[in-house]
């Protein structure tokens, strides 16, 4: 059975002439949607005669398009290497047509002059006002992130003070972005501060904490506390926050990040994802392990719906290793938080997490100690991590044997009966964990 | 107007779905991955198609899969692997093995350094592992990323066969569908055209890499489904 997509080329490659006009009637090719955003690289229409083409988005740019014309095509946000014959081709369409589309063109001209500083600055100034515009916004949002040019300093100084509205957004946006250019180079949180100041400019309450902040008469946890609700809920705030909580240089900055966010944004799917990563990566700093551990057991604001989750991205983390500190994560976490059905599923999955020996062992640990409420273990339990379990591959698996050994040294190790250690491994089999016990 | 051409797609890309109970979860998903080179006759000529690449996506409904069951996780895309052979002058050789993940990771391990006297000659072998399959995604919908070995224009061949992909997780409600859909890259399309060269092609080839780009490039196709 032939697809139509070998039909069409079966005619195509029957068509005697290689001329594109041809190959597009030869082919059933439909000119007014088959090419919009195509490539042209290796092709060649010169001498074509194009009618009524839509040639939105595409690429001439390896094209060879000498004496082509485009009459009635749509040429919109299409590339060329040499621009198309105006002469020969009424009626196309480009992204910013007429006087204004070469007025900022000349502009965007200038503002790249470096040598011109006083011509670049009022090139600068007046492009600001077509700020509104897609090409215009990308011009300063790409300029803003490169490196340390004056541009985007000017623009937000220029912009903010004379704009409002939805211009006034996108600079703030822009603003923004260029302040986590400067977390990323420097790793210091006071570039990015200082950086915000010279964007927004006046705030005196704002310019105070940063002084105290810098001199270190201020943590970075209660100035992010004292930052205003009109800094606070701008999204661009937020992924300001969101790159500091996922890796600073300065740990106070990343662990009060942090902090912050599990307050004010803990619903966020962006700062969920953050936590996923930030639990994912091989270096946990050992302030952010207690950050989170803290938020875990002790924060009392945390919703019981962010709680069990927490739990459970720590003890699913799927990286092996990650062993040590998700072992160690569960291991800190109070083992009373293990009430709740969500936090015991969760570790009674991590029992089964074959990546990781340190996790089944924590898991299992907790489980244990919680289904044996009074006891903590009298003697050193080093056995845990030697010969307590076996792991099988039981199908895809794991599975857990103990025999009368392990019982007698379990007894020993929290000073119980071997008849309570059967009974607790009887109730953590019973939470769905693939337990043998011996009768 | 150019329409998606799912046929095709299947000889390019082929695969099944098959589930098993497990254990831990609610079920344990294996899927079959095969990769082909189509080629078709046309006027004297033979063209083929085939991929260096492409991204296989598990979704079911309301299903999750957590992130540790999923296979082909790797911490990196690459591991650099250095080989330093030291040779004395009894003549034995004695060699240092160092591999380092690509990105730098503080953590990255140095094996077997051995003691050496009077170095004569050293040389350092510098290799790299490659993973053909590589995870990604979320819980809701694991996807991996296949990917040409170095030296290997095309994918070609069976490189998943009835492999444990993920476990799954049902949410209430859930008809326990699973779906394996596949998606090729237009970056990734491979196109030659063997034959006489009687005309000057390039523009034939240019629009058969578009029609072929528009009818299976860049959408997700339904490789396989499960029960």
């Amino acid at each position: 059975m032939t697809s139509e997509a070998e039909e069409k080329i079966h005619r195509l490659w029957d068509c005697e002439s290689d001329r594109f006009s041809e190959l597009v009637i030869a082919a059933h090719l439909d000119p007014t949607s088959d090419f919009v955003g195509a490539n042209f690289a290796g092709m060649s229409l010169a001498g074509e005669h194009l009618d009524r083409f839509n040639f939105e988005g595409a690429d001439f740019r390896e094209c060879d398009i000498t004496g082509t014309t485009f009459r009635n095509c749509t040429l919109r946000r299409a590339l060329f290497s040499t621009r198309p014959d105006a002469q020969n081709s009424p009626g196309f369409e480009i992204a910013e047509p007429g006087e204004l589309g070469s007025e900022i063109s000349n502009l965007m001209r200038a503002a790249e002059e470096e040598s011109r500083q006083e011509e670049r600055t009022a090139a600068l100034r007046q492009l600001a006002r077509h700020i509104s515009k897609p090409r215009v916004a990308e011009f300063f949002r790409a300029r803003a992130l490169r490196d340390d040019g004056q541009v985007a300093r000017s623009f937000a100084e220029t912009t903010l003070r004379n704009v409002s509205g939805e211009p006034a957004k996108v600079a703030k946006e822009i603003a923004f972005g260029r302040m986590l250019s400067y977390e990323r180079r420097y790793g210091t949180i006071e570039r990015f501060i200082r950086s915000y100041i010279e964007s927004y400019g006046d705030d005196d309450d704002i310019v105070d904490r940063v002084a105290m902040l810098a001199s270190g008469r201020m943590p970075y946890g209660r100035f992010l506390e004292a930052l205003p609700e009109s800094v606070v809920a701008t999204p661009a705030f937020k992924q300001v926050l969101l790159a500091i909580a996922q890796g600073s240089a300065n740990e106070d900055a990343q662990t009060a990040a942090i902090q912050f966010m599990a307050g004010r944004f803990k619903d966020d799917p962006q700062f969920r994802s953050m936590i996923v990563r930030l639990t994912s990566m091989p270096t946990l700093d050992d302030n952010v392990k207690r950050v989170l551990v803290g938020i875990i057991s002790y924060d009392p604001t945390l919703s019981n719906e962010l709680r069990p989750w927490l739990i459970q991205t720590i003890a699913m983390s799927p990286y092996i290793r990650l062993g040590w500190a998700r072992a160690q994560l569960l291991r800190d976490a109070n083992p009373k938080l293990l009430d709740e059905p969500e936090i015991l599923s969760a570790y009674v999955a991590a029992t089964s997490d074959v990546s990781s020996p340190d996790t089944r062992q924590a898991a299992f640990k907790t489980l244990l100690e919680f289904v044996l409420p009074a006891a903590r273990p009298v003697i050193d339990v080093r056995p845990w991590n030697h010969r307590i379990w076996r792991l099988v591959n039981y199908g895809h698996d794991p599975m857990y044997f103990l025999d009368p050994q392990d019982i007698k040294v379990l007894a020993r190790a929290y000073s119980v009966s071997e008849r309570r250690i059967k009974t607790a491994f009887r109730k953590i089999e019973s939470f769905g964990v693939p337990v043998e016990v011996p009768d | 107007m150019i329409q998606r051409d799912e046929a095709l797609f299947q000889k390019i890309i082929a695969g099944s779905l098959s589930t098993q109970p497990s254990n831990t979860h609610d079920l344990a998903v294996f899927a079959s991955l095969r990769f082909s080179e189509h080629w078709k006759r046309v006027a004297m000529r033979t063209v083929y198609v085939s991929t260096n690449s492409a991204f296989v996506t598990l979704s079911g409904d309301r299903a999750t899969f957590p992130l540790d069951s999923v296979a082909f996780q790797t911490l990196v895309d690459a591991t650099i692997q250095t080989r330093t052979t030291v040779e004395d002058t009894t003549g034995s050789t004695v060699r240092h093995g160092a591999s380092v993940a690509a990105e730098a990771i503080p953590t990255s391990r140095l094996d077997a350094a051995s003691e050496h006297s009077e170095p004569h000659t050293l040389s350092t072998e510098v290799s790299t592992t490659h993973y053909t399959i590589v995870a990604g995604g979320d819980e809701a919908s694991p996807t991996w990323r296949i990917k040409a070995p170095p030296g290997s224009s095309e994918l070609i061949g069976t490189l998943v066969q009835d492999h444990l992909m993920a476990s799954a997780v049902f949410g209430d409600g859930s008809t326990r569908n699973l779906l394996l859909s596949a998606r090729i890259p237009s970056f990734a399309l491979m196109l030659r055209v063997d034959g006489p060269t009687r005309n000057p092609q390039r523009n034939r080839l240019g629009l058969t890499r578009l029609i072929l780009k528009r009818a299976i490039c860049d959408h997700d196709f339904n490789i396989g489904s499960a029960p």
